[in-house]
């Protein structure tokens, strides 16, 4: 009886991690795949796709970075994501902190508005914000793409700050109105600054959608100027085709730079995957 | 503090412009377009009524397939896809060996953008040199052999695989809200005698319903606007087999420049997206929250 | 207190425009006194006309230095480049020139009074006038105005290998249909894919055999290949085109064809693993480019015109200008006539071997000798009986996607050859 148990427990743990290993494999073989085939001469990428590179030369990442500006769509998406964070977490840090701690006439209706961005499916929306970002003469810009993309994070990072500056207690602001500190002085120096767990949840989110966004830079761009790092691998498959090398380079350029940051910063990213998903 | 309160509009204005500038007067345009036979070439903005509504359900096949599309779609990632990321985090739960780099591992699809997923699709599928056709030849396999993403008979299994195993995210935020728990819950159990699935089911699952709820919601949204990968991957082919209402809401305004149709598209979209969510939250019997 | 509020609102509505305001909304921008023109265009990266697009840009650029200065915008992939200047023509923002070769472009823009008439141009300059036939300005012309030039002219046929046509045991090219794919079972027999083939982005290539088909069955099919636009393909010639396209990609290509790009099926016949492809001289540069294709591959490829004494010979379209301020009007027409000069067509011919629209560009020996096959083809074009233009430069652009899309269900049976022209029909329809 006990061994049976034992038996039992032994093969109920090996069907378990087998299962397991099955997830990772399922999630992570074809990134690796593709990673290792980079380093493959084309004749092994079409003679074997399952055989291991013979030497790990670097000839498909110059051929990829040659054919296609992936430095320049690299810089762009930093410069898109990185100021959209900024003035999505700075416009919604304020209207979060006037809804949870003023009193003005409409701030329920306001706010119930703010909130359906929510459940509306931004692919709906595609031809007229294309046509609202053009009335504006933003078409092509990078400035036309932060906006619309720190706008696409509206309704989490208002849930989440809002939220946060309802759990600060009003004394730290008392004290400082007390000092003679103005409206404006207390939010920036005083609330900002304690705040700071929530922008950086708020933000990670943020930066995460503006990052990977793909539909709206291909509506709203079409100049190397402008278009992200998403696009390219889209862009440029054709130029690609004669060489899969530098196919399997470039999506692996595309691909690596999010692991890595994602890896250092996995704490931070699910903690504010979590405290986002908590929030709606 | 009640004078404070006139910076409430200060504050609240520049978030209020840019919820105008991409919800609001789209929305309204939208709405309003849909009303109309609006075009480029030629130039034609005609007010029509209904008329986009009525070729829209009654006369205009691609569409039905398009939503049916969608529905499956959303359908599978609420339930096959959800369940999978809820299974994965009872597992972790556990702590098992090597638990916090699996889920690292397994979130590792939902952050790289889906474009690049779509890339590595592509070549994984490709019927000549791809990962899936190479093992099925080192296997013997040769008659299974398929051009997965354009055969008629795999395109839309194989084009749903590339989102619908990926449940990373649902399994970081129900292991978050599993972990967040305080153990002597289940302790108490335990000490009632129950075992590990019991425990699962009769304790763990009413205790993360909520978050359930969120996720399914989230499946459901995503699914809503899907159309990276399949823009990427199939481009909604062959003959429309893997077209869904973004995609098919793109070609029309994008290649037909038919845009009056187009944005009719986008109201039917915008009204299942408040119907699911609903229906949703209704089901899980999710009330008003915190709020 | 109130400036820092001031700072703190500036900042946020305006900071990001700012910072991040590398981008003009004017596709065309003034420096000085340059007039800069940004010219988007497809022929970049691994276009074969990228090298003598970037000649000729480099040359205008030396010409009019202090004057005109040319900044090329890369739009890779043609279908990009079209689904691009449709959204900005939308949105009445198109750039100064357009490539309105291939794809019809210059119709679209018309219906949205977009375009600069180059008539008065064109008179006030009789050397360049006198370098394009009849048959070419009339094509170009709308109501009697000319309103684009063209660079080049199209001639297509289509390659082979003959290395492997040796293996296999032909040895001269069909002139029937039938001498045809008694041939593409001889390649198959020796173990050899007889056909490169595609169906993503347009079909080109597989397109290319559908016009074929249809040119060649009868005087009316002929007909409807110079037709503009057309919307009705229910036509029994058609049909039975579709019907033997589908057997071309059933039987005698690559697993890869469906759902492949053109280039994938172009790196199949570089790299020696099929026979055949459907494609014009501008392709013969790739042949002897070592990074596409293996060292003598140039030498092996011989080029013929299709069954029944059939090619593609036709003129294009050709650059027009859009541009709306006098400025960048002048500048564009002026670079429009130096892309259209013969200086610039005989660079494109010798750099990309591209085939100039103007008659009185010579083809002189040195070419004859750098693109024996350009130059081959050319003799041929001038004994075929049937010269229409293809598929592709006449449909509504909308169908190029549906060709794409319907091909495989075609191939998988699901649809068959009537109805996959219905499809198209359908489509075209949509445009009215």
């Amino acid at each position: 009886m006990n061994r049976t148990a034992r038996w039992r427990r032994l093969a109920m743990q090996a069907i378990l991690y087998l299962f397991l290993a099955a997830v990772v494999c399922v999630a992570v073989a074809p990134i690796v795949w593709v990673v290792l085939s980079s380093f493959k001469t084309n004749a092994e990428i079409l003679n074997n796709a399952l055989s291991f590179p013979t030497s790990f030369g670097l000839e498909g990442y110059r051929i990829a970075l040659e054919l296609a500006p992936l430095a320049k769509y690299f810089v762009n998406s930093l410069i898109v994501s990185g100021l959209s964070t900024v003035l999505n977490v700075l416009v919604l840090a304020m209207a979060a902190y006037a809804f949870a701690r003023l009193e003005f006439r409409g701030k329920s209706l306001l706010y119930i508005i703010l909130c359906t961005a929510m459940v509306i499916p931004m692919t709906s929306l595609m031809h007229p914000v294309y046509l609202v970002i053009n009335r504006l003469h933003l078409y092509d810009t990078k400035t036309g793409l932060v906006l619309v993309y720190a706008a696409l994070g509206l309704p989490i990072s208002l849930m989440i700050l809002r939220s946060f500056f309802l759990t600060v207690p009003k004394s730290l602001e008392e004290a400082a109105y007390v000092d003679g500190a103005g409206f404006v002085r207390t939010f920036a120096q005083i609330m900002l600054p304690v705040a700071k767990p929530a922008l950086a949840s708020a933000g990670v989110l943020q930066f995460l959608t503006a990052w990977n966004e793909f539909t709206y830079a291909l509506v709203l761009t079409n100049s190397n100027n402008a278009r992200t790092l998403p696009l390219s691998l889209g862009f440029f498959t054709s130029q690609f085709s004669y060489n899969y090398t530098a196919m399997f380079a470039a999506i692996s350029i595309a691909v690596l730079p999010s692991i890595l940051v994602f890896a250092i910063f996995q704490e931070q990213v699910v903690n504010s995957m979590v405290t986002g998903a908590v929030k709606e | 503090m009640k004078k404070r309160g006139r910076w409430g509009y200060v504050f609240v204005l520049p978030a209020a412009l840019l919820f105008l500038l991409v919800y609001g007067i789209p929305l309204v345009t939208v709405f309003v377009t849909s009303l109309f036979d609006y075009r480029i070439f030629p130039d034609r903005f005609t007010f029509i009524g209904l008329e986009n509504y009525c070729k829209l359900f009654f006369q205009d096949q691609a569409f039905w397939q398009a939503f049916f599309n969608t529905v499956v779609w959303l359908l599978l990632q609420c339930t096959v896809h959800v369940a999978l990321g809820v299974l994965i985090a009872l597992i972790l739960a556990k702590r098992p060996r090597g638990w916090k780099t699996i889920r690292v591992c397994y979130m590792i699809p939902n952050i790289i953008s889906a474009s690049a997923v779509g890339m590595i699709f592509i070549n994984f599928y490709n019927p000549e040199f791809g990962i899936l056709n190479s093992l099925l030849r080192l296997a013997g396999l040769e008659h299974l052999q398929h051009n997965w993403l354009y055969d008629m008979s795999t395109a839309f299994p194989a084009v749903t695989v590339t989102w619908l195993l990926f449940a990373g995210y649902t399994t970081t935020l129900v292991l978050a809200e599993i972990l967040s728990v305080p153990e002597s819950i289940f302790e108490a159990a335990r000490v009632d005698g129950a075992t590990g699935v019991q425990m699962d089911v009769r304790i763990t699952l009413p205790l993360i319903k909520n978050i359930i709820a969120t996720s399914t919601v989230m499946a459901a949204t995503y699914m809503l606007q899907m159309f990276v990968l399949l823009y990427v991957t199939t481009k909604g082919g062959p003959s429309g087999l893997t077209t869904n209402l973004p995609l098919y809401l793109y070609k029309t305004a994008l290649l037909e420049n038919n845009y009056g149709y187009a944005n009719t598209m986008g109201v039917f979209i915008i009204l299942i997206g408040i119907a699911i969510m609903t229906a949703i939250n209704r089901a899980f019997g999710v009330g008003k929250g915190e709020e | 207190m109130k400036r820092k509020l001031r700072c703190l609102l500036a900042g946020v509505l305006t900071g990001s425009l700012c910072l991040s305001g590398c981008g003009q909304a004017n596709p065309q921008a003034e420096q000085g006194d340059v007039t800069v023109i940004k010219f988007p265009t497809f022929q970049v990266g691994v276009n074969p006309s990228a090298p003598a697009i970037e000649q000729i840009t480099q040359r205008f650029n030396e010409k009019f230095e202090g004057k005109y200065r040319i900044e090329i915008e890369e739009v890779p992939g043609d279908a990009n480049y079209v689904e691009k200047m449709k959204v900005l023509l939308s949105a009445d923002s198109l750039p100064a020139v357009i490539d309105g070769r291939g794809y019809n472009l210059l119709d679209m823009a018309l219906s949205r009074d977009a375009v600069v008439d180059l008539t008065p141009y064109l008179e006030a300059d009789p050397e360049w006038k006198a370098q394009f036939d009849e048959r070419t300005l009339e094509y170009n012309s709308r109501d009697g105005k000319v309103y684009s030039i063209p660079a080049e002219r199209s001639v297509i046929g289509y390659f082979y290998n003959k290395e492997l046509f040796a293996k296999a045991g032909i040895t001269k090219t069909a002139e029937t249909w039938e001498e045809l794919f008694a041939q593409f079972e001889q390649l198959k027999a020796a173990g050899i894919t007889p056909l490169s083939m595609d169906t993503a982005d347009s079909a080109w290539s597989s397109s290319l055999w559908l016009g074929a088909f249809m040119a060649t069955a009868g005087p009316e099919a002929q007909q409807f290949m110079d037709q503009m636009m057309p919307s009705d393909y229910n036509d029994p010639a058609f049909v039975e085109g579709a019907r033997r396209l589908n057997e071309m990609l059933q039987n005698y290509t690559t697993d890869d064809a469906i759902g492949g790009k053109f280039e994938h099926a172009a790196n199949n016949f570089l790299s020696g693993k099929t026979a055949i492809i459907a494609n014009g001289p501008w392709m013969t540069g790739s042949f002897s480019d070592p990074t596409k294709a293996p060292e003598g591959f140039a030498d092996k490829v011989g080029v013929a015109i299709y069954p029944e004494s059939c090619v593609y010979s036709a003129p294009m379209l050709g650059y027009f200008v859009a541009a709306k301020e006098e400025k960048q009007i002048e500048a564009a027409v002026e670079m429009v006539k130096f892309f259209t000069s013969d200086e610039a067509q005989q660079i494109a011919l010798e750099v990309s071997g591209l085939l100039p629209a103007s008659q009185t560009v010579e083809i002189t020996d040195d070419i004859r000798t750098k693109y024996p096959l350009t130059a081959e083809l050319l003799d041929l074009a001038k004994g075929a009986e049937i010269q229409v233009n293809y598929l592709q430069a006449t449909m509504y652009p909308n169908l190029l996607d549906v060709m794409s899309q319907e091909l495989p269900s075609l191939v998988a049976g699901q649809i068959d050859a009537a109805e996959f022209c219905d499809r198209l029909t359908q489509a075209a329809l949509k445009n009215q």
